[in-house]
């Protein structure tokens, strides 16, 4: 019954968006297209949320349910199934296409309906092709018959608290992209009337998507970080870079946004970005949900799903880049700027963040490229990636420590000088406190130590001189990028492994920690067994520091086996630790990683969200009065 | 006028992606099949450290000259374990 009600929910809210689309476009009165637009929110909440109902009630006539859950699974899990796969993960999609259609019927006022009803028709239009690709190519209520008793359960990697909210917060930041797209088309469509100021529109969508985007991807790291048991966050796989990249392309446009507030300028630039960041993202679900490439996020390998995205995004894609051929002239402006000064800064910023992506983008597209062309296959990794990604940034942030405290227009040479003798001190004296305590000396260390001191002292600077017209937004966030560059920079440039085989009652060591084998045990889970190694951490002095107990879990429901890493954390570093096969007579083979800092890419990513979600709220005040 | 050409650019770029998306979706391929550089290739002599007794790994007195199979395999890697059992079978009836 709820699967029959939540399918024609769905199918309600392709009927609202199509009322939507032709209503914009005919230019219907208010109050019908705000009729359109709550119909179209309440129908796909109540789709999404009947989806839900049937998870949590293991309603396994549903073929959804029955292929992704399992009446064993816990309560929590059951719920974030309705995400984890890729039908249901639509329903989400388009919920959040519709959250933000919703907001963007608030900026409606009298002198520019016209403009917020193309808007609202673009909108309509990409959550109609989203709901129509849902109903035909990928119907999570889809019937099962027979009904069968049990489900087949889902992925146990997938069960964990941090995946669970992760995918909700990428979207709410990749699909958010969507409403600047809408906006920014409309904006060019409609022509530069400049009454209308589209770019206080756009801004809290903007912020709102990257501020989401940012803690999305670090609890997807995170979730990588703990779960998978490699040691690692980060492994430049497609799908990390499909969400990396309208991250990159959203901060260039959060900050050309400030000069086209401020100065008026770079709007034919901001308009590009704007279409750019969704298209990307839209790419991004292209090339995971297709099967057009392996990697180990790939779900649906269905090429008439393929096809559908692949057609639609070209549809977008075609359309506004070629309305912003046509019309991006109306935008233009001859405003030159200086290269000391803020919006200087900014721009050269702009210029270094499209060179990453673009380098990101061709380092996952490049095997699809070289296949295409000459049927052979390569694969693009890490190497790459740490090869041209890294010089890029290091200009970028230095950049970026100078940037706030330069004035707009122009600043005076030697008073900028004057401005940054004391951050240059500070970051000098912290960089060799920092290497008298660590003792390790590494170019690419102290590179990256350097620039992370650099970012969070100019930031201070800012703080204890009082100037004025900074937001503490900014500030935050930009503290919050420096610590997340000390913790990439120590967790990656001194992380230590250590494999070894160790029997119960033997120790063996890393850095100065002694680890000593207590004793292995099997444990009973909710929905797996699992054996349990016991390890107790000694320093060079003999002091306990803590009890380690990684597991190897077999969930029976799906016959999978994983490991559960066991990490001690603390401000300086993590103890990472995994159990491998074994038995008694040899012993167990173990995985030790020693990752200073790492902690700190977390705390930095919080830091910076905190600070795009400050910005979000003042943003949407500013709308509203 | 230059401007006004160069805008033109991202449309161009965006459509020969897709294009090639959309050549690679219609013809007959499997994206997991990675074709490995050392087929026809002799063994590369190498030496490492073994995890299951002490001493040393020394590849050309491991394999001297006989059809060796060399397996990579992860133990908590499903497809491995499935694998193994036909790499067992394997073993035993052809002589390797």
């Amino acid at each position: 019954m709820a699967a029959y009600a939540g399918n024609v929910a769905l199918w309600l809210s392709l009927f609202f968006s199509l009322f939507q689309f032709i209503g914009s476009r005919k230019k219907y009165n208010f109050k019908i297209i705000s009729i359109s637009v709550n119909g179209l929110i309440i129908s796909s909440l109540v789709s999404f949320f009947l989806l839900m109902y049937c998870y949590i009630i293991s309603d396994f006539s549903v073929l959804n349910v029955f292929q992704n859950s399992h009446t064993s699974k816990p309560m929590l899990y059951k719920i974030s199934a309705v995400w984890g796969n890729h039908e249901g993960s639509m329903l989400l999609w388009i919920l959040v296409l519709t959250i933000f259609n919703y907001f963007l019927l608030k900026i409606y006022n009298q002198k520019n309906f016209k403009f917020v009803l193309k808007v609202l028709e673009i909108q309509s239009f990409i959550t109609f092709g989203f709901i129509l690709f849902t109903i035909f190519t990928s119907n999570p209520f889809e019937r099962n018959f027979p009904i069968p008793e049990n489900g087949l359960g889902f992925n146990p990697i997938l069960q964990d608290p941090a995946l669970a909210i992760h995918p909700p917060l990428l979207y709410l930041g990749y699909v958010g992209f969507s409403a600047v797209f809408s906006i920014s088309v409309a904006t060019l469509i409609y022509g530069n009337d400049k009454k209308i100021p589209w770019y206080n529109y756009m801004k809290p969508f903007v912020v709102s998507a990257w501020t989401f985007l940012t803690i999305g991807i670090a609890l997807g790291s995170l979730w990588a970080y703990y779960e998978l048991g490699w040691g690692g966050w980060w492994f430049w796989d497609p799908v990390e870079n499909a969400s990396f990249m309208p991250w990159l392309l959203g901060t260039a446009l959060l900050h050309s946004l400030i000069i086209v507030e401020k100065r008026k300028s770079l709007q034919a630039w901001v308009l590009l970005l704007s279409i750019l960041a969704f298209l990307l993202s839209v790419t991004g679900t292209f090339l995971v949900r297709s099967g057009i490439l392996t990697s180990v996020h790939t779900f649906a390998l269905d090429p008439s799903r393929g096809l559908y995205i692949l057609a639609f995004t070209a549809l977008l894609g075609g359309y506004s880049l070629l309305t912003y051929a046509k019309k991006s002239k109306d935008y233009f402006d001859k405003n030159y700027f200086s290269f000391f000064s803020k919006e200087g800064s900014i721009l050269v910023n702009n210029l270094f963040m499209i060179v990453v992506c673009s380098t990101v983008f061709l380092g996952t597209v490049y095997p699809l490229i070289v296949e295409a062309f000459t049927g052979n296959k390569i694969s693009v990794a890490e190497p790459y990636y740490n090869s041209t990604v890294i010089p890029i940034i290091i200009p970028a942030i230095l950049i970026m420590g100078i940037g706030p405290i330069l004035t707009w227009n122009k600043d005076d040479k030697s008073k900028i000088m004057k401005k940054i003798y004391p951050s240059i001190f500070i970051t000098i004296v912290l960089t060799f406190i920092f290497f008298i305590i660590y003792k390790s000396y590494n170019f690419l260390g102290i590179v990256g130590i350097f620039l992370a001191f650099w970012i969070i002292s100019n930031n201070f600077i800012i703080i204890v001189k009082k100037i004025k017209n900074y937001s503490a937004s900014m500030i935050i966030s930009h503290i919050g990028i420096g610590l997340l560059i000390l913790g990439i920079t120590g967790s990656s440039v001194w992380q230590e492994e250590k494999i070894t085989r160790l029997k119960v009652k033997n120790q063996t060591k890393i850095k100065e920690y002694n680890i000593l084998f207590e004793e292995i045990n099997e444990i009973k889970g909710l929905n797996y067994v699992a054996i349990q190694g016991n390890f107790s951490i000694y320093d060079s002095k003999k002091n306990f520091i803590t009890k380690l107990s990684p597991e190897k879990r077999f969930y029976p429901v799906t016959k999978n086996f994983t490991t559960e890493a066991s990490i001690h954390t603390n401000l300086f570093r993590d103890l990472y630790m995994v159990l491998g096969d074994g038995n008694f007579k040899d012993g167990w083979v173990i995985r030790i990683y020693y990752n200073p800092l790492v902690i700190w890419i977390w705390i930095g990513a919080f830091t910076i969200f905190l600070g795009g979600f400050i910005s979000t709220i003042k943003n949407l005040k500013k709308i509203k009065s | 006028m230059m401007k006004k050409k160069l805008s033109i650019i991202p449309y161009i770029t965006f459509i020969s992606i897709i294009l090639i998306f959309f050549y690679l979706l219609i013809i007959q391929r499997n994206p997991s099949e990675i074709p490995s550089v050392f087929i026809n290739k002799e063994i590369p002599k190498f030496e490492s450290s073994s995890i299951l007794n002490k001493k040393k790994f020394v590849s050309s007195e491991n394999f001297n000259n006989e059809v060796t199979l060399v397996n990579f395999f992860a133990t908590w890697c499903k497809p491995c374990r499935d694998e193994h059992i036909f790499i067992k079978k394997f073993a035993e009836t052809n002589n390797i």
